[in-house]
């Protein structure tokens, strides 16, 4: 009896472990999508909306192979998701929301698509993307890994109703006429010794991509549309950087920008003149100031000095890529063609209010009736040719963690000099390309 | 003489655990071991570059203030913990009215989610509209910048700490509180001792092992700082709530520099186990 209950327990023993190891084994194969496309989508519901719509539309056409869509997993980041993904070999064949940042990474590790190689891709190309932005996408190595997709560009949000009770009749253009509007904007209202009401609010948190919506933005307008790198070498240790971090130093350090992490969103509670922001945020004002939303304006960043030139801006792009775990190359990149063309592009504004990267846009009169029903996008859309994405650099997020934290010592707390800060930049940045580059041939 | 299925079935019967053993805990740290010595961006294949991350650390200016910080965290936050803790558990020790709503309270921050109680504390702590600034501000004092003056953010994060984990040690002490023999108290209060006298010369040694334990898990606690700094801070002002597990993440999963974060893990490790072992002797000293 005993031998009896004894077998009958390994048997099940041995039952239960090959159980589990079945379940095991499930879990982490990955079931074969056999004739179709997967595609992934930001997690944004505008996005989702969209996107859905002309997956449903490319899937009534029944001899177009069909697509199963999802949003992006859950993650901290897209960018982690994504590189998990690579990682288990679980890229979906097209992604729609990617950040040009990290296109180096991909393209180095032969993870992504030249979608340059299709042959019709030059003239997809061409007669959509505007000329000015045609290198911004290119890889050193002259193919695209990326179709540009969307931008929104970062522009100067300012409370018309603030700006009027001051009495201030013209905006800003230099950093002088934006610090000289501060006795009037930056106010203690409640007498306790303390501003509660600031000029402009840059997010204070040392994370590397706040350095978007502050430093590398004004840095851009200062510069004129350049970026951090020229012919291959970093290249801040320049004037304009130390304009940017001079004229941040001296709003923190005179209590203009405020030095706190609010809970609140000031710009909407009437305690702050202006905002650096995208087109995302005019749907955001319209929700929470449904009465008087349009006392709110766009306008261009402050520069150095005055300058008839057009003023540049981050636009923040993001762009569809077809990773090459792909079995299907061709019936992908059909399908990228037809989510970018005209008529889907219009879609694109209709659901999502973000701008297509797509020239001529405020010429075309597909598109004409939109800019008329939301004039407040005009300037977002006449701001495209001037916009300026990253640097193509394996290294960028380390490279803007640097930035950030010479931008929190020298701007934001002053702790070391505006000069010393950018000098610092110039040196950390540098010695981290130069450290790598060497680590990459010396282990090669 | 067992079949052979009878003689196998211990080994069936241990496999589960063992296959779990293998696969999450001897797998990750032989693999985060090999990591030490490659470098990694989980896109390209390892490279073997033999013992250069530990040198690199050596080098790095931000470990050696990630390190500083920790440690300045762990200096506010062992003694503030302990002993909250320890007048929390004498206090609910005594016969007093509510006493179990009051253990029930200080132990509900520990099961909290600490994302949850992390944003709930920066409103706290909000320099504008903060509700401990409105307080300072009605008693007539001036506000304080609690998580944007770097001299005063990480020990704002060390009492937030202290607030959420305090309630998991009052309820450890407080066993070992009530495990001590009442016939000790008698017999010293025959011979005259005092209240303060019971308590140095009679609670403090008969809780030695608890105490020792607490500190013990404080300490690995405290290493291991990450969501506060995360949520609330960023690693900033000025780098001064940069906790080595808030670095360790950053490493690996905004640079993708796998090789080196296994290298600071492991590092880690090592510097918690000889704090541990430090604090071990010197309890067992003092308490023998």
């Amino acid at each position: 009896m005993p031998v009896i209950a004894l077998q009958t327990v390994a048997h099940r023993a041995w039952g239960g472990l090959a159980v589990s190891i079945l379940f095991v084994l499930i879990g982490c194969s990955r079931p074969a999508p056999e004739n179709q496309l997967t595609l992934w989508s930001s997690t944004n519901s505008f996005e989702i909306a969209f996107t859905r719509h002309i997956v449903m539309e490319w899937n009534s056409d029944t001899t177009r192979l069909p697509i199963k869509f999802q949003p992006i997993p859950a993650g901290q980041s897209s960018e982690e998701v994504i590189l998990a993904a690579i990682v288990g070999r679980t890229t979906p064949d097209i992604y729609t929301n990617i950040w040009p940042g990290v296109i180096e990474q991909y393209r180095e590790a032969g993870v992504v698509v030249a979608l340059s190689e299709f042959a019709d891709f030059d003239s997809v190309y061409a007669s959509r993307v505007p000329p000015p932005l045609w290198e911004e996408f290119t890889s050193p190595d002259g193919k695209v890994y990326q179709m540009p997709w969307k931008a929104n560009p970062l522009m100067l949000f300012y409370n018309g109703a603030l700006l009027r009770e001051a009495g201030v009749e013209k905006l800003p253009g230099t950093y002088a006429e934006f610090l000289a509007l501060a006795p009037k904007l930056v106010i203690d209202k409640n007498g306790d010794g303390h501003y509660d009401q600031w000029l402009l609010d840059p997010n204070i948190l040392p994370e590397w991509w706040q350095r978007f919506f502050d430093f590398y933005t004004f840095f851009i307008a200062a510069t004129g549309g350049d970026t951090m790198f020229r012919d291959g070498e970093v290249y801040l240790d320049r004037p304009e950087t130390l304009e940017v971090l001079s004229f941040f130093s001296e709003a923190y350090e005179k209590g203009y920008f405020p030095r706190s992490i609010f809970q609140e969103d000031i710009f909407i509670a009437n305690k702050l003149a202006f905002h650096v922001s995208g087109p995302w945020l005019l749907p955001h004002l319209r929700r929470f100031r449904p009465d008087d939303y349009q006392v709110f304006g766009v306008t261009t960043l402050p520069r150095p000095a005055a300058n008839d030139g057009p003023v540049y801006t981050y636009g923040d792009p993001k762009n569809v890529v077809i990773f090459s775990t792909t079995r299907y190359p061709d019936q992908a990149w059909e399908f990228v063609k037809f989510m970018t063309n005209r008529a889907n592009d219009l879609k694109l504004l209709e659901m999502t209010d973000q701008l297509p990267l797509r020239d001529g846009l405020r010429n075309d009169d597909l598109f004409r009736p939109y800019f008329d029903a939301k004039p407040d996008m005009r300037i977002f859309a006449d701001q495209i040719p001037y916009i300026v994405s990253t640097d193509h650099s394996i290294y960028l997020q380390e490279i803007f963690d640097i930035i950030s934290q010479e931008f929190d010592a020298a701007s934001i707390h002053n702790a070391k000099s505006p000069q010393e800060g950018m000098a610092d930049m110039q040196r950390r940045i540098s010695a981290l390309v130069e450290r790598e580059k060497y680590s990459s041939r010396e282990d090669n | 003489m067992r079949s052979k299925g009878g003689q196998l079935a211990p080994y069936g019967m241990v496999a589960p655990y063992l296959a779990h053993f293998a696969l999450i805990t001897a797998f990750p740290v032989v693999f985060s071991l090999v990591l030490t010595f490659h470098r990694w961006n989980l896109l390209s294949p390892m490279q073997w570059i033999g013992t250069k991350n530990f040198s690199a650390v050596a080098a790095d200016p931000l470990f050696w203030k990630a390190l500083g910080n920790t440690l300045r965290f762990l200096a506010i936050h062992i003694p503030l913990q302990v002993g909250v803790a320890l007048v929390l558990a004498v206090a609910l020790n005594q016969r007093i009215q509510a006493r179990g709503f009051f253990r029930a309270a200080y132990f509900l921050p520990v099961v909290v989610s600490g994302v949850v109680v992390t944003i709930l504390w920066k409103q706290l702590y909000a320099t504008e509209t903060g509700t401990l600034n409105a307080i300072l501000l009605a008693l007539g004092l001036d506000r304080v910048e609690w998580l944007t003056d770097p001299r005063i953010a990480m020990p704002a994060i060390a009492v937030m700490a202290t607030w959420k984990n305090v309630g998991l040690y009052v309820i450890l002490l407080l066993s070992g509180l009530q495990s001590i023999p009442r016939q000790l108290y008698e017999a010293a209060v025959l011979d005259g001792a005092g209240k303060v006298s019971q308590f140095f010369n009679i609670t403090i040694p008969m809780l030695n092992p608890i105490l020792l334990s607490v500190i013990i898990l404080s300490t690995i606690n405290g290493f291991s700082l990450f969501i506060e700094p995360y949520v609330m801070t960023g690693g900033g002002p000025l780098n001064s709530t940069l906790s080595m597990n808030l670095y360790i993440y950053r490493q690996g999963f905004a640079f993708y520099k796998m090789g080196y974060a296994a290298t600071l893990g492991f590092i880690l490790a090592g510097i918690v186990f000889v704090v541990v072992m430090i604090e071990r002797r010197v309890i067992e000293q003092e308490y023998p």
